[in-house]
């Protein structure tokens, strides 16, 4: 390992970065590799050479990263119509209150949801999990109109509460657009 | 007159031979095309080992638009992992046998496609069914990757360039919160469509990426003589799956670390879970703290991985000729009592420093752990040994948090780690008797594996174009040949030597570009130890270049380059220094704006700590230059040229350099001043001193230099002795050079 050492830039593979073909020349007994890349060859015959690979791989980048990126940008402006406030959570004992605002961004269309509230591990767990309900009024949002959501979360264990309690949680089970 | 006429007596503790060498440890960069492949096979692995983590924290999101329980959760993380490992084998099995560069092309395709269909779930099912696929991917990466870097980078680099890689897995961790913001923000399919994009961009690189023939860097590393981008067959290329895993693990040294990184892991593969119960049970920690306190660890691993790699191959230079094998051996070693004291600790910042420094030795033992895995398996099973060592760790992995889980149940969780510790120095026993005991044995077998099959590839070939009717000699064994000796099997510009004198600067295939344009074209070169060596040539054709390259200011796109014994690729300037080598380039090569003194000081850099030897050189090469001597305090740039180039040549000189390099000492100066700088060359020479002289004027050129090279479009030849040669032919020969 002490001898002098070998230099940078190793040569390219004649052949090999343009092809899935076996890079080795020599014939190989028939196992389930070789005897897959023969049914393939066989299958797709004169169409499967490198211009093709290149162009379906090409095609594959292009087309993945295309909508990749516009599914993403459609995620991002594409926000759900309750939009669910940061809980607030009151503790006493083993028992949590969380209460979080819902607000209706649709310009016309009103809401009943179905709201909830959880206690989470650090694995994004239940701990615990409980409905949460209007805390004044109806729970008829009306279009731009907001609501406060309050659900109490028992039944955690000292355990659970001093160990894996990593945060709380409230979301939205059901929009429930109202008759 | 600028120098004292008897030079050569007064300059004798200048002597190379008498010049004391420092010990110090040579390090590398990365030259040529080697830094871009490592740079993208790091950012791939970064890229998956975020991925793997990245649905545990879109949980809530999941829960929330599917009303997942909590069980369908641990399917889809565990089906998950059970598609990685199920699809880590074949992977291995194809990286030995087909274009490597185009499996992580096509897997990593692939994987971004299988995100984008995972985004784009309307159910359970559909988010299982692309987590399995994904699972499937995921290892197109690991075992392709390593067979990759292997033959990509020098082996006397490998436990450096594995290090580097393995920090795509710390960088990947890193980026788990990012993940968690996205999904925050934008939901968790649009954090599943852009994860996907980068997919697609290090796929598109990957593509481009060359395929290095397999096993040309043990080649390389034993200096075998051949068309470096020949395919050479080997019989592992055609053996059934079945039979290569047989002989994998007939290979002592790498089942012996394949036996400690299970036994390992099943210490280390529950510390990520339990370790914030740990910190949140016995240090009354919350759990935001913990988890930050595990994060802060993962500093220690990453200069773990970092210092271990260079560690490893600089002992290995060094002549410890195992030391990947024992680094990794007693990094884990060391880790085990460091975590058994970090966690009996109720100090808890003395537990996290103890933790860190844990997590550095134990995660310090992967880099020359995965090197020498590399070192012991042929060239045409890396891949599938690769595959076979990451299932047997994920398998263990898997079963370690269970393992703590049971334990504490049974007793507490800190019994838990006093059980499980000991495991790290048990996997570190492993490595330093059995894998210690056949690594050196397995590597030399598969070097001398590689040796033969070449040797079979040459007789083939010398076959071959016998018929042809050509009878050109090959060497035995397929060993490149002396250089210097008469029958070498290829044309080199080397002058003549005894055939059992070393080249002290030996240059093969040396190519060298500026950006686009290439200068120099496949420079061979000899130089004898001894004696002054004239490079002429007209301008433009690439002295200079040659001259930056040996003395490290330039480096190479491909080619070799040794001084003695000693590899210099990679290596700085100025180590390269130390070893006793010394550029004294063209013009004023000195600091206009420093005295004289300082810059004579800079020369002395080599010996900077021992003050009284600079003293005495400086006091010696002051006896060479006494003109220099009435102005050690005066601005060098206020000199004339000619105590100018004294004092670049007098910096020069301080080293006691075996190999000095003199770029154009003439230009500019009146020949007087350069008839006297010349006769310094001579005494120089005299005291056994190599000088490579580079010379546009052939006159200056015959009149100091023993032989004589030839350089015309960056491409080399070997005139011979200097005074066999015709002064007005060689202008006439540079002439037509110019047209």
């Amino acid at each position: 390992m002490n001898s002098p050492g070998p230099a940078s830039g190793p040569p390219v593979e004649r052949g090999a970065a343009d092809t899935l073909q076996p890079v080795a020349p020599t014939p190989s007994p028939p196992d389930l590799l070789e005897a897959s890349a023969r049914l393939a060859a066989r299958l797709l015959g004169p169409w499967w050479n490198y211009r093709t690979r290149r162009l379906l791989f090409g095609a594959v980048i292009t087309a993945g990263f295309v909508v990749g990126l516009v599914l993403g940008l459609i995620q991002v402006y594409d926000r759900p119509v309750l939009d669910v406030g940061e809980p607030r959570v009151r503790v006493e004992g083993l028992t949590a209150t969380v209460q979080v605002t819902v607000r209706n961004t649709s310009e016309d269309v009103a809401y009943c949801p179905a709201v909830g509230v959880a206690a989470l591990d650090r694995d994004g767990l239940d701990l615990a999990k409980a409905p949460a309900f209007v805390d004044l009024g109806d729970a008829r949002l009306a279009p731009k109109a907001s609501a406060n959501f309050v659900g109490v979360l028992a039944g955690i264990s000292q355990q659970d509460f001093d160990e894996q309690l990593s945060e709380y949680s409230a979301f939205v089970e059901q929009e429930n657009p109202c008759p | 007159m600028l120098v004292t006429p008897a030079t050569t007596e007064r300059i004798s503790s200048l002597t190379p031979t008498l010049t004391p060498r420092p010990k110090f440890h040579v390090t590398r960069k990365l030259v040529g095309v080697a830094k871009w492949p490592l740079v993208l096979l790091t950012a791939v692995y970064t890229i998956n080992v975020s991925d793997q983590f990245l649905l545990s924290s879109m949980f809530p999101l999941l829960k929330r638009e599917f009303g997942l329980s909590d069980t369908a959760l641990g399917i889809l993380s565990g089906s998950y992992l059970i598609s990685v490992t199920l699809g880590t084998v074949p992977f291995g099995a194809l990286a030995d046998r087909y274009s490597r560069t185009r499996i992580i092309a096509w897997g990593t395709a692939a994987w971004g496609v299988t995100m984008i269909f995972t985004g784009l779930a309307s159910g359970f099912v559909m988010l299982l069914l692309g987590r399995m696929v994904l699972g499937l991917w995921d290892p197109c990466d690991n075992p392709t990757s390593q067979s990759l870097l292997a033959d990509y980078y020098p082996v006397n680099q490998r436990s450096k360039v594995m290090g580097i890689y393995q920090m795509g897995q710390l960088t990947g961790f890193f980026l788990l919160p990012i993940g968690g913001l996205m999904g925050e923000a934008w939901g968790w399919r649009a954090t599943f469509f852009f994860f996907a994009l980068p997919a697609f961009v290090v796929a598109l690189l990957s593509w481009r990426l060359p395929e290095p023939v397999r096993g040309v860097q043990e080649r390389r590393h034993q200096r075998l003589e051949s068309d470096e981008s020949a395919v050479i067959p080997s019989r592992y290329q055609s053996i059934p799956v079945t039979e290569a895993y047989r002989v994998i693990l007939r290979c002592r040294s790498y089942t012996a670390s394949l036996v400690s990184s299970a036994v390992g892991s099943l210490f280390f593969g529950g510390i990520g879970v339990w370790t914030p119960t740990f910190l949140i049970r016995y240090h009354d920690l919350d759990i935001a703290e913990a988890t930050t306190a595990l994060s802060v660890v993962a500093v220690g691993g990453l200069v773990g991985v970092l210092t271990a790699g260079n560690l490893a191959d600089f002992l290995t230079h060094s002549g410890y000729t195992s030391a990947r094998i024992g680094v990794a051996g007693v990094a884990r070693l060391i880790s085990a009592p460091l975590f058994i004291a970090a966690f009996l600790v109720g100090y808890t910042p003395l537990m996290l420093v103890l933790l860190s420094f844990g997590a550095l030795f134990l995660v310090a033992a992967i880099p020359p752990l995965n090197a020498a895995r590399v070192d012991v398996l042929h060239p045409d099973l890396r891949g599938r040994g690769t595959s076979l060592d990451a299932v047997t760790q994920s398998l263990a992995s898997a079963a370690s948090p269970v393992i703590y889980g049971m334990i504490a149940d049974a007793s507490d969780l800190r019994t838990a780690y006093m059980v499980l510790i000991p495991l790290a120095a048990v996997a570190g026993l492993i490595l330093m008797t059995f894998a210690l005991a056949g690594y050196r044995r397995d590597e030399q077998a598969v070097q001398e594996m590689v040796r033969r099959e070449h040797a079979l590839h040459l007789a083939g070939l010398t076959a071959a174009t016998q018929v042809a009717g050509n009878t050109g000699s090959l060497p035995a064994e397929g060993r490149r040949p002396d250089p210097t000796a008469d029958d070498a099997g290829k044309p080199e510009a080397g002058i003549e030597a005894a055939e059992d004198d070393e080249p002290l600067l030996h240059i093969e295939e040396l190519d060298f570009s500026y950006g686009p344009i290439q200068v120099l074209f496949g420079v061979d070169m000899a130089l004898p130890q001894g004696g002054c060596h004239a490079l002429v040539g007209r301008n433009g054709v690439g002295k200079t270049t040659l001259l930056a390259n040996i003395g490290g200011l330039l480096h190479a796109q491909s080619g070799r380059m040794f001084f003695r014994d000693q590899d210099l690729v990679g290596i700085p300037p100025e180590q390269r220094a130390k070893l006793g080598i010394t550029l004294m380039a063209a013009g004023q090569s000195m600091f206009g704006s420093l005295s004289v003194r300082d810059n004579l000081w800079f020369g002395a850099y080599p010996f900077a700590g021992s003050q009284d030897l600079v003293k005495e050189r400086l006091e010696e090469v002051l006896d060479v230059f006494p003109a220099l001597g009435r102005r050690l305090e005066q601005r060098a740039g206020t000199l004339s040229g000619g105590e100018q180039q004294m004092v670049a040549l007098g910096r020069a000189l301080v080293a006691g350099p075996e190999l000095l390099l003199i770029d154009e000492l003439s230009l500019g100066l009146a020949p007087t001043v350069t008839a006297e700088l010349l006769k310094v060359v001579e005494d120089i020479a005299g005291l056994g001193t190599t000088i490579l002289l580079v010379e546009q004027s052939i006159g200056v050129a015959l009149s100091v230099a023993d032989t004589v090279f030839f350089m015309d479009r960056g491409q080399l030849s070997a005139l011979g002795p200097a005074a066999a040669l015709d002064a007005d032919e060689l202008a006439h020969r540079l002439l037509e050079s110019h047209e």
